[in-house]
């Protein structure tokens, strides 16, 4: 049997007062899309900052593709590849520049790099913009840079936070089917994402975090049973959150502000 | 719009700017931990930290300014004579323009980056309002500045001389020396960002941008060492003045910061007619082109807004990549951010000024002795140290993305050892090279340096743990000069000592033994011993990542 992609059991996550992660437990197969939903704040990026090593937990148990982050941060590292929610790149590094620091520090080989590179930067539009600084790209283009970036080391698991975040039509569609194919190769793909039909279409599972917890998780036809057999997963979203009924007062009471 | 009102809107972009500048340089993460540890008042007192460490930096310039200004008149062997003010005027005016210039070479290529005004576009406010708000955003960035520009030679000659005439034309010649280094200031600066920003082209560009670069680095350094100046420019100034034709003296009438000091000197008694109009005529000449740039400063400031990066869609040469090794890697990243950030772009000319000094006193040496290796050995290793606190600077928010990359803090303190250590390179090249062209005291004291080269590494390596230990694990590898001065002044003494040990084990042997063979192969060891001990140290520290 293979082990889980993502096995994760009572963590907690203070930043002083506030506590984002508060006994979260979790388990995410190989082999499969996750979807992670959850309001703003519920605790999605911190998780997926736990989750690739960036940020040590104050408590619970963690393995990545069988290691533990907070002990070997560099081998789960090298396995998974993350697209943070906000790209904060090297500005006044070009495109080329960039990818040639992170497949030097990733000790990639050169041959299949140069193939990877250069799919990708077509597939996504970029070669025009391969020699700018990264300072002069759209969001969208910053936000393809650190997706091409995740897939040049053929990682086990990739952690994209919002990462259709300013992304176009047609680089949203390429990005859906490398998921996809990512997961068929036996992959294991996390992502957290604000749209629901996104997360109806692609994920073959989803997990809901609210106030740093694990309300529910499962495919979308269970989330339906959960939540008394609401039609989409919009509904369904609110319903688990307990936002459905005061989602209605707020709308009318903001008719009333506006006029 | 009413100035009151824009003045007030002014302050907006202003701390914006330092707002952002101050990310920029430090990192997110600082940001954020402070920000989520501590909830809501701890974020506004951080932001209020951030406005006064920008207030504080501004009265530390400023401070330097007054007391430059101080120091040149106090030089002069013919104290409070009509000699000494022309000569403490006319320094303490190039003073003011040199360190005014260096100010603002620093903080206006941030101006243009980072578009402090963006929000106020979003706000029912006029273009020519917003760069009228964009100009008071700028002087409040140079109030004390200005202030203490103008005031305190004025008050110097005021108080020397006790002729308000004489005060009036050296306010009006420090306003001038002002307005010359802000119009210079803003030109170089357009370059700088033009150039940084620049789409990679040709080899041929490349080369360009890097002797910009380098020149960049230069002036800055340059500038920086004003004050040392002073004390050479004194008694050859005495000599031209008193001694030379009256050919020199006009020539150096015609320089913006000597023309008004001339003039003073002319409505004290001075007793050269032709000087005297020559510096009417020119001190003329400098306000009328002051104003232009005044007025073309203006102008220029106003458009910062519209100034973006190049967004032309070219089709590059090729997709290809140069991979190398993960250090090297690193270095060349770290090399590449620098050269683009006008506050860290001096480390590269670091290594080209840095053999300018050890070489200077060495030309006119006959024989190349023990002491001036040494001490060219030791001023190597502080330019190091330096240099790493500029690869640390330049780091900035891309910091974020590295932490998701398979790369421990031991690796990236590794490879900023080894790019620091590249800058002292030169040193040993310099001493071997003048060891085989000059007689020496003895024949293998020209490779000093190159034993110390292990030590210089261990250097960069201790003074990178006590500013990492120091700023915590959340801010690994971000660092701010102006905010940890404290630590800094630490791990630059303890580097100082790692950098001296060796010198002095070979000081010491000599003096037991009296063999300098064998007081250079302990220097050797020692240095070696230096770095293989802090390499285990970096390696066995447990970060947490």
């Amino acid at each position: 049997m293979l082990l889980p992609a993502v096995e994760i059991r009572d963590l907690t996550k203070t930043y002083g007062m506030i506590r984002a992660i508060d006994g979260l437990t979790l388990n995410i197969n190989q082999g499969e899309i996750f979807g992670l939903l959850g309001p703003n704040g519920s605790g999605k990026t911190t998780t997926m900052k736990i989750i690739s090593g960036i940020l040590k937990p104050d408590s619970g148990h963690i393995r990545v593709l069988g290691f533990d982050p907070v002990q070997e941060p560099i081998l789960v590292k090298n396995r998974i590849g993350y697209v943070p929610e906000t790209p904060t790149l090297y500005e006044s590094l070009t495109v080329r520049d960039f990818f040639e620091f992170v497949s030097s520090v990733r000790k990639l080989d050169k041959g299949s790099t140069a193939t990877k590179v250069e799919a990708l930067t077509k597939a996504f539009l970029l070669t025009d913009y391969f020699d700018s600084p990264i300072a002069s790209l759209s969001l969208g283009n910053r936000q393809k840079v650190s997706i091409i970036a995740a897939f040049l080391h053929d990682p086990q698991l990739l952690l994209f936070d919002e990462p259709l975040n300013g992304l176009d039509a047609r680089s949203g569609k390429i990005l859906k089917d490398l998921m996809s194919h990512h997961a068929e190769k036996g992959g294991t793909v996390v992502f957290s994402t604000h749209i629901m039909e996104i997360a109806e279409h692609v994920c073959k599972n989803i997990g809901i975090i609210y106030r740093g917890r694990l309300i529910a998780q499962g495919s979308i036809n269970d989330l339906r049973r959960y939540s008394d057999n609401q039609e989409t997963l919009e509904e369904v979203f609110l319903k688990l959150t307990n936002e459905k009924d005061t989602i209605e007062d707020t709308i009318k009471v903001l008719k009333n502000a506006l006029g | 719009m009413k100035f009151t009102e824009a003045w007030k809107l002014s302050q907006i972009p202003y701390q914006e700017l330092v707002f952002k500048s101050f990310i920029k340089s430090r990192g997110i993460s600082y940001i954020s931990k402070t920000h989520l540890s501590d909830g809501k008042s701890s974020n506004e007192k951080m932001i209020r930290r951030v406005i006064r460490s920008a207030v504080g930096n501004k009265i530390v310039v400023a401070l330097i300014i007054a007391v430059a200004s101080f120091i040149s008149f106090i030089q002069s062997e013919y104290q409070y004579t009509t000699l000494s003010i022309l000569i403490g005027s006319s320094l303490s005016l190039l003073m003011i323009f040199g360190y005014t210039l260096l100010y603002e070479i620093q903080f206006l290529p941030s101006m243009l980056d980072e578009q402090p005004t963006e929000l106020l576009y979003s706000l029912p406010i006029y273009n020519s309002d917003i760069s009228y708000i964009l100009i008071l955003a700028f002087i409040r960035a140079m109030d004390f500045i200005i202030i203490v520009d103008i005031a305190v030679p004025s008050l110097l000659v005021l108080i020397l001389t006790h002729s308000l005439l004489a005060s009036f034309i050296e306010m009006i010649g420090a306003i001038t020396s002002v307005a010359l280094a802000t119009g210079l200031a803003i030109y170089l600066s357009k370059i700088f960002y033009q150039i940084a920003n620049r789409e990679k082209r040709s080899r041929t560009e490349s080369i360009v941008r890097l002797m910009f670069t380098v020149v960049w680095g230069a002036l800055v350094m340059s500038l920086a060492l004003l004050y040392n100046y002073n004390t050479y420019l004194t008694p050859s100034l005495e000599k031209i003045i008193t001694e030379s034709s009256m050919s020199s003296i006009l020539i150096l009438s015609s320089i913006p910061s000597f023309s008004f000091s001339f003039l003073i000197s002319s409505t004290l008694g001075g007793k050269s007619y032709v000087a005297s109009y020559a510096a009417i005529g020119f001190s003329a000449l400098y306000v009328g082109l002051s104003v232009l740039v005044i007025l073309w400063s203006l102008r220029t400031i106003a458009t910062f807004n519209n100034l973006h990066h190049d967004t032309n869609r070219k089709t590059p040469r090729d997709l290809k990549l140069v991979l190398r090794g993960q250090t090297v890697g690193y270095s060349i990243k770290d090399f590449r951010i620098a050269s683009r950030n006008p506050t860290t772009a001096f480390l590269l000319a670091a290594p080209v000024l840095e053999a300018a000094i050890v070489l200077f006193p060495l030309i006119t040496a006959n024989v190349v002795g023990t002491i001036t290796v040494l001490v060219g050995t030791v001023i190597g290793g502080i330019f190091t140290c330096f240099v790493v606190i500029g690869l640390l600077t330049a780091e900035g928010t891309g910091i974020e993305y590295t932490r998701t990359l398979p790369l421990s803090t031991n690796k990236i303190m590794h490879s900023k050892a080894f790019t620091a250590t590249i800058s002292y390179i030169p040193v040993p090249v310099i001493f071997a090279l003048l060891g085989v062209i000059k007689p020496a005291i003895f024949n293998f004291i020209s490779l000093i340096p190159l034993w110390e080269l292990p030590a210089v590494a261990a250097a960069a390596l201790v003074e990178m743990m006590i500013i990492v230990k120091s700023s915590g694990e959340e801010r690994v590898l971000i660092f701010n000069l102006s905010s940890s001065i404290l630590y800094f002044i630490a791990s630059i003494l303890v580097s100082c000592l790692v950098l001296g040990l060796p010198l002095v084990s070979f000081i010491l042997t000599n003096l037991i033994l009296g063999q300098k063979i064998a007081s250079e192969i302990v220097l050797a060891l020692v240095s070696s011993a230096e770095f293989i001990i802090m390499m285990h140290l970096t390696n066995v520290m447990n970060y947490s990542r």
